[in-house]
């Protein structure tokens, strides 16, 4: 022990001794101290000691705790940034940022903006509080900045907020969570108003995808919150990225509000790695309700992943949630804008937007003017919609106005209504397990699969986009003869069948990548192999996918012990029947090698979804190369759905 | 004891909480700094604010708008109205929409007004969006001008 530390501790002792007695409270900061006894400081040692492991005081710290050899209990901070503490020693050790704390509390008058008085005023209230302590000077009174923003952020309420899924962005397809946070009986408010809590990776360069999925993995990124005027989300989610967002209002007191924020703003610019699977944007935000709500328990469930769904039903099981609120994107408004346009007029909406003089056209004059205001109320959305990620023309922002102008002229209609689906926690569990048997090339073989993440086509599709698949780490096994066998890993297999309309050209796409076996070949080889397909998707009352690609594969495929990288393209198709009782799906394609060779391959899948989080699955593989005889299998599997 | 203590510590720092509604009479759009962006170009992308300091990723880009520090206009003024043009020429052409409710809460008009508010900036939509080439700080101007003339509304830009 240092002589620095010893020295603190001392003097700590008899602050707490003093602090603690109500007594010799009321004039603590008048009456001189007296000098400390071993008693007292043994007795004041003993309550930091508890207090350093207190629940509380580790959530501040955001410490875990592992057990390490002989049942060793060693701490940890998840921030990884020495600004957030005192003590040198700090990350790893909660006794001594305790007493370094309460050392700078107690003897520090600094109180601009960037001193540890001003910056750290939970860890200040929550100690006051432990300790009796009243005569500290409040933080909200005496530091600038922290006022000013107190100010602002009017906390009262909190929401837990999720932008649904989305898919053509492969960092977004998992969904997102933030907090808003809102005054508490303002009747003048609206949610625009409100403030959005949002923890994230801090990716300055323009990394590109692959490196984006490795940093992100391995913690590569700083994350760290940030707070933005909630409406900025909105656009965001809604308009840009056509997200539906799920608002849960959270029946938190405004107490335990206050208490979130005032932590919240010790987290300012504070940076914490940031995993894209486990300590991602989501987990952080449950560390922050626990914070707000001392002796709740959300984090520890998540241990390999906090994928943000599932995070929702963590905080639906602690009875949070009061409400769920359905905010339907902008393109799912557009959609049903144009839903309930006149059928005759829709072939008008491109036209429109594509005419600066409309309104002295004939065709638009021979509109009735109820006609023309639901068409102008189409037309504008759509314009906007296939525009937004444009930048700014005059020719563009002209025609904006002429058609907002036109309407305004008339009655606008009312907003659309969307239908609103079911909840994202409504879903089956992210993780699947499956097991069964069937035949492979007529040998019977016992299977096993796991997936750590997320969502197949023949799932039940309750809950996710139509035509849309992630899957992230998923590793099939098989048993014949005694001989495990692994039949395939996919690292990553994502799969966006996007409905192709007139109005919404989206091309879908796919990609694949990890090892599989080369059915078709003699010795059924297992091969490292990246695949990736694009092509178009109609879907058919969201229930029915049909879907053509062209695909192209890369393999290392090892031929008489000579390995030899193949590369091949081919068409691809299929047909998928999906409903929340039972799947059905049917896909095939057929891949040239530039060797000349060819090669088929056809799958049917059908599932039955007994129940959220229990399905049975019988699948049918088949696949063929003209020199050799070709592969046939099947299997019935059970499979289970869990977080 | 300690409850009470902690009562009196979770009082003082939250009562500065429950500031003035946001906007106002005395404040208002008047005293905010607008960068003259036009109203139509807010429509198109994605409004990226690359190059932000921390205050600004903590939601503090006051202290610009010389409203905040007397807690009448508490919301990131310049940004937030220059960031709604867009969603607001829409509401305004259609005479209801969350932009709308929201720039009449920054204004301070009450719940009750809000409808007369709203078809009073429909109605005189070409007035307060003449062109494309509209500025912030002119179609501030001409909502308080439509607000004056209203019975209802005029008492709120007096």
């Amino acid at each position: 022990m240092t002589p620095w530390i010893r020295r603190s501790f001392a003097s700590l002792g008899v602050l707490i001794i003093v602090a603690t007695s109500t007594v010799v409270m009321a004039d603590a900061r008048a009456t001189p101290l007296p000098p400390p006894t071993p008693g007292a400081a043994d007795m004041a040692s003993e309550t930091l000691q508890t207090l350093a492991v207190h629940p509380e005081w580790l959530r501040l710290l955001h410490y875990r705790a592992d057990e390490g050899i002989g049942g060793r209990v060693r701490f940890r901070s998840a921030v990884e940034d020495a600004r957030f503490f005192l003590a040198p020693q700090g990350p790893s050790d909660p006794y001594a940022e305790l007493t370094a704390t309460l050392q700078h509390f107690h003897t520090s008058d600094d109180f601009s903006d960037d001193s540890a008085n001003c910056r750290f005023v939970a860890r200040r209230q929550w100690l006051a509080q432990q300790l009796g302590i009243t005569h500290w000077d409040d933080p909200a009174s005496r530091c600038a900045l922290y006022q000013e923003w107190r100010t602002m952020i009017r906390a009262g309420r909190a929401t837990l907020v999720f932008p649904g899924y989305h898919l053509n962005s492969p960092s977004s397809m998992f969904g997102h969570t933030l907090l808003r946070i809102d005054p508490i009986d303002d009747a003048s408010w609206t949610e625009w108003l409100g403030f959005s809590v949002s923890f994230g990776a801090d990716i300055r360069q323009q990394d590109n995808s692959m490196l984006y999925a490795w940093k992100g993995l391995t913690g590569g990124y700083p994350g760290n919150f940030i707070v933005t005027p909630y409406f900025e989300k909105i656009r965001e989610y809604s308009k840009i990225d056509n997200r539906d967002i799920w608002e849960y209002p959270l029946n938190l007191s405004p107490i335990e509000v206050d208490r979130l924020v005032t932590h919240l703003w010790e987290l300012k610019e504070i940076n914490f790695a940031y995993y894209f699977f486990d300590e991602n944007c989501s987990y952080r935000l449950l560390e922050l309700l626990e914070v707000a709500r001392p002796g709740l328990d959300l984090t520890s469930e998540f241990v390999l992943t906090a994928i943000p769904v599932d995070t929702i039903r963590a905080v639906a099981r602690e009875e949070l949630i009061e409400d769920t609120v359905f905010r339907p994107s902008r393109a799912a408004l557009l959609r049903a804008r144009i839903a309930r346009l006149p059928a005759h007029l829709v072939p008008h909406i491109q036209r429109l937007a594509a005419d600066p003089d409309f309104v002295n056209a004939l065709w638009f004059d021979d509109l009735t003017p109820i006609e023309q205001a639901l068409l102008l109320d189409a037309a504008y959305e759509h314009h906007s919609y296939r525009n937004r990620k444009k930048s700014a023309t005059p020719a563009l922002a002209q025609q904006s106005h002429a058609m907002l102008r036109a309407l305004s002229e008339r009655t606008a209609p009312t907003p659309p209504i969307v239908p609103r689906p079911a909840p994202p926690e409504a879903a089956h569990d992210s993780k699947r397990l499956a097991f069964g048997g069937g035949e492979i090339d007529g040998q019977p073989a016992a299977r096993l699969d796991f997936r750590m993440s997320f969502h197949k086509l023949e799932d039940r599709p309750v809950g996710f986009l139509t035509g849309a698949q992630i899957n992230l780490f998923s590793a099939d096994f098989s048993l014949i003869d005694d001989t495990p066998r692994v039949e395939r890993v996919d690292l990553v297999d994502i799969l966006s069948l996007t409905d192709w309309t007139p109005l919404f050209p989206d091309i879908s796409w796919g990609v694949r990548t990890g090892v599989d076996r080369v059915q078709a070949l003699p010795g059924r080889p297992l091969v490292p192999q990246v695949e990736a397909s694009v092509g178009m998707s109609r879907h058919f009352r969201d229930m029915v996918v049909i879907y053509g690609m062209a695909r192209a594969r890369a393999d290392h495929a090892r031929q008489n012990d000579d390995p030899s990288l193949r590369t091949m393209a081919g068409p691809a198709a299929g047909v998928l029947f999906s409903h929340p009782r039972a799947s059905l799906h049917v896909n095939a394609d057929r891949l040239f090698a530039t060797s000349g060779q060819r090669w088929d391959r056809a799958d049917i899948t059908a599932s039955w979804h007994a129940s959220r989080n229990l399905a049975l699955r019988l699948s049918y593989h088949h696949e063929n190369d003209p020199r050799f005889p070709s592969h046939q299998s099947w299997s019935l599997m059970t499979q289970w759905f869990m977080e | 004891m300690k409850k009470i203590l902690a009562a009196g510590i979770l009082a003082a720092s939250s009562t500065m909480a429950f500031a003035e509604a946001p906007g106002g009479p005395n404040c208002g759009w008047g005293n905010m700094v607008f960068n003259g962006q036009s109203g139509m170009v807010a429509h198109f992308g994605a409004s990226t604010t690359n190059g932000t300091s921390g205050n600004a990723t903590f939601g503090m880009t006051s202290g610009t708008n010389g409203c905040s520090t007397n807690g009448t206009i508490t919301y990131g003024g310049k940004q937030m109205v220059s960031s709604l043009m867009g969603e607001l020429t829409e509401d305004v052409a259609r005479g209801e929409g969350d932009a709308l409710s929201a720039v009449a809460a920054v204004l301070g008009v009450a719940p009750e007004d809000r409808s007369v508010f709203a078809s009073a900036a429909h109605q005189n939509f070409a007035r307060i969006f003449p062109s494309a080439e509209v500025t912030a700080d002119e179609v501030i101007a001409a909502l308080y001008a439509v607000m004056a003339e209203d019975a209802r509304l005029a008492h709120y830009v007096g």
